[in-house]
């Protein structure tokens, strides 16, 4: 039965990924072969950016005989991704699954229900622990060869790991889905226990970051303070070289995850099968007011939005993130000068910086990427209604960029100021990344025309997985990454203000030739779904 | 009000709907009744605008449903077999919505929704999350909404799914009553006493194709519907 339960939750991943649950065909082995090759690709970028990270650090650490710090700040790292990653999904599958019902009714235990769930979680765990672990351990064992206890060590502690960061996440997800049942705006409470979680991690790892960056005296000052978090000392000392904190931390591991375990199968069968606690509203009958049907459709879609804070989170992290970027630069201004003022050669780069910037933080946002995948089961209501498919299509292009072109044109204007731009050189951080912000729009909605996932049993799953989303952030990837060599090879002539120029005119030229392909071949393809 | 002609649908090897014709006038409660899979749902999904189809044509009130899909949608409401309905919109937002994309009247909206929602005592649910209701909740909110605009050609997939006797009994007299005001409705069901009862006209399909039509009487004769169906499907039933 246990077999039976995890074969369908691994399939059921399967299939999100691969998008095969919205074809109706057996997926080609071509396509599986190219999916596995873009994963594999994704994974691999991402472990490249933590073998960087890890190998600045591993210098210093090695050096200053702090080598238990180097594997503490890796298990922080692992454990903070596995969490991340895991912890809206966690809250969907354990709780929110649509067919806990339906498994809970037949002759199943409880029990394996869950196991089958977390085995499933745990699969996704190790997925995103392995662009860190591989490059951790390479660096890791270059800086100072592991002998057999070592490995045994790192293997140990990095197996019993994500059991610790699933059942964090599972608990986490238990009580947010308990407190949300006690909370009227439920996607609101979600979307700001999520920004102050992902607000404070960044913090910690802005300031870790920045100590990093002293060098060794530093070094020693992170050491003490990541020593005073015990658990993170335990941890690193395991892997180092001290067995006793191996077994204490391997005893943690698997007693916390035990007794996780035991409070989520307590609790499971209760939680997930609660009515998912409406504060109930009282209808009051109001005068009606009408609206045209293109401000219907824009509220339909802004509702949706607002509806998920999975959606709002997942898919506006770029939002947060200018906002951030913005508030800093206001409040570190004067390092900014001095800065600028002690390197006039970086000065002349600082307006194309700023842009690349800019439009870097607009590549984060990706409302309308899942946008035709959320109208799931419910896009037969679009496709009966007396409404032009393009209006619909329109209606989500308005979304993604009412939502965050104003956010972006207010941090290009505050970021001009700060820095004393021009009017030249301020007209350009502003015109870009704004057209950028058109870009991603277009982009996202033209992405998951081509490859829609409507079969979906909680919203997570469209916001999260499918080649869309995938394809649109390796896409918004490499174009930034354009931007960046063409400036790098133009040089800073005039600022980099003709390089910009002829890339935003280039820009706005895809733009019209993608908004064509939406109005033509989208519109068909939208219809056909 | 409705007139099919010669509609064929086919899904890769398999015929769904074939060469299928159909004609319903003003007035008239036409039901469509058929085995699982017989092609009920294609040809309604086809007929509703949501399904391109192979060959054939389909006019809404002289209209061509492939030339001028926003004209006919424009005078006709579709319900589905499973009203899958926006649950992040409130049941009065999603009635809202629906008004505004036909452009229904402030006043006109708020007498049919007060008058729909008091009959079947969805009033006090309007302000829920659509998510939070159940099954027969949500086909109330659909009955709602496409009777909100009024239409002339109601098309719905077994309609009478998840209604409580209550609420099945006062579908059956709004559809009455539009189609004494000049409507006509055409829907699917499974429930053959209600068929039988209820539609002026009906239709029988089997495995795509049309084995019976015509009025009550002319299809059924003194037999019940139900005698006459199981003797048209056969060794299959």
């Amino acid at each position: 039965m246990l077999k039976t339960l995890v074969g369908v939750r691994l399939a059921a991943l399967r299939s999100w990924f691969t998008g095969a649950a919205r074809s109706k065909k057996t997926q080609s082995k071509a396509k599986l072969f190219a999916f596995t090759l873009l994963m594999l690709y994704a994974l691999a970028s991402l472990g490249f950016a933590f073998w960087h990270y890890l190998s600045v650090m591993s210098a210093s650490f090695f050096e200053a005989g702090l080598a238990w710090l180097y594997w503490a700040v890796v298990a922080l790292s692992d454990f903070s991704l596995m969490f991340i990653g895991t912890v809206f999904f966690a809250k969907a599958q354990l709780y929110e699954a649509k067919d806990n019902e339906l498994l809970l009714s037949m002759p199943v235990k409880p029990s394996a229900i869950l196991v089958s769930r977390l085995v499933m979680l745990l699969v996704i765990s190790a997925v995103f622990s392995l662009p860190v672990l591989i490059p951790a351990a390479y660096v890791g064992w270059s800086a100072a060869a592991p002998g057999v206890y070592g490995v045994a060590a790192f293997l140990l502690v990095f197996l019993l790991l994500p059991f610790f960061a699933l059942s964090a996440a599972a608990l986490f997800g238990w009580l947010l889905s308990l407190l949300s049942a006690r909370v009227k705006n439920k996607s609101l409470f979600g979307t700001i226990a999520c920004v102050a979680a992902m607000l404070a991690y960044s913090y910690f790892i802005a300031r870790l970051n920045s100590s990093m960056m002293e060098g060794v005296d530093y070094a020693q000052g992170i050491s003490g303070a990541l020593g005073g978090i015990v658990p993170l000392y335990w941890i690193g000392s395991a892997v180092a070289g001290s067995a006793g904190y191996l077994a204490l931390v391997c005893l943690i591991f698997t007693g916390t995850s035990a007794a996780a375990y035991c409070i989520l199968s307590v609790t499971f069968i209760r939680t997930a099968t609660a009515q998912r606690g409406f504060a109930r509203a009282k209808y009051v009958e109001r005068s009606a007011k009408t609206a045209s049907p293109d401000t219907a459709l824009l509220r339909r879609e802004l509702a949706c939005l607002c509806s998920s804070s999975a959606y709002m989170v997942n898919c506006g992290l770029g939002l947060l993130m200018t906002a951030v970027a913005a508030a800093a630069l206001v409040i570190k201004r004067a390092e900014v000068h001095e800065l600028l003022a002690s390197a006039p050669e970086l000065a002349v780069y600082a307006p194309s910086a700023l842009t690349l910037a800019l439009c870097l933080l607009a590549a984060m946002n990706f409302f309308s990427a899942p946008a035709v995948s959320l109208e799931g089961k419910s896009i037969w209501i679009a496709q009966s209604l007396p409404v032009d498919t393009k209006r619909i299509l329109r209606s989500k292009l308005k979304m993604h960029i009412y939502i965050c072109a104003p956010v972006t044109l207010l941090a290009s204007l505050i970021c001009s100021a700060v820095l004393g731009l021009g009017a030249v050189q301020t007209v350009l951080v502003v015109v870009q990344p704004l057209v950028f912000t058109v870009f991603m729009a277009l982009l996202g909605l033209t992405e998951n025309l081509r490859h829609p996932n409507l079969d979906w049993i909680n919203e997570t799953q469209a916001v999260k997985t499918g080649f869309g989303l995938l394809f649109t952030m390796l896409i918004s990837w490499a174009v930034i990454a354009l931007l960046v060599l063409l400036l790098i090879f133009t040089g800073s002539a005039g600022g980099g203000i003709l390089t910009g120029a002829v890339s935003t005119a280039v820009m706005v030229f895809v733009c019209l030739l993608m908004y064509r392909w939406l109005m033509n071949k989208g519109v068909k393809l939208y219809r056909a779904l | 009000m409705l007139k099919i002609e010669h509609l064929t649908k086919t899904y890769g090897d398999k015929k769904a709907v074939d060469d299928l014709s159909l004609h319903i006038e003003p007035g008239e409660i036409y039901g469509f009744i058929g085995h699982n899979g017989a092609g009920k749902t294609t040809t309604i999904k086809a007929c509703a605008g949501i399904l391109q189809f192979d060959a054939g044509s389909i006019y809404i009130d002289g209209m061509d449903v492939s030339k001028e899909p926003l004209k006919c949608k424009q005078i006709l409401a579709y319900i589905p077999d499973n009203p899958d309905l926006y649950g992040f919109l409130s049941g009065i937002k999603y009635l809202n919505f629906v008004a505004d994309i036909f452009g229904v009247s402030a006043a006109d909206r708020q007498e049919r929704i007060k008058k729909y929602a008091d009959l079947f005592g969805l009033t006090d649910d309007l302000a829920q999350p659509v998510s939070a209701y159940s099954h027969g909740m949500k086909q109330k909110l659909a009955i709602i909404s496409a009777w909100l605009h009024a239409p002339k050609l109601i098309i719905m997939d077994e309609p009478f799914v998840g209604l409580d006797p209550k609420a099945a009994h006062l579908l059956k007299g709004m559809m009455a009553e539009h189609c004494a005001s000049g409507g006509a409705i055409f829907f699917s069901t499974h429930v053959l006493e209600v068929a039988e009862k209820l539609c002026d006209k009906v239709a029988i399909i089997k495995e795509g194709r049309l084995v019976a039509c015509g009025t009550m009487e002319d299809v059924k004769g003194t037999a019940s519907l139900e005698e006459v169906f199981l003797e048209l499907e056969g060794d299959d039933a």
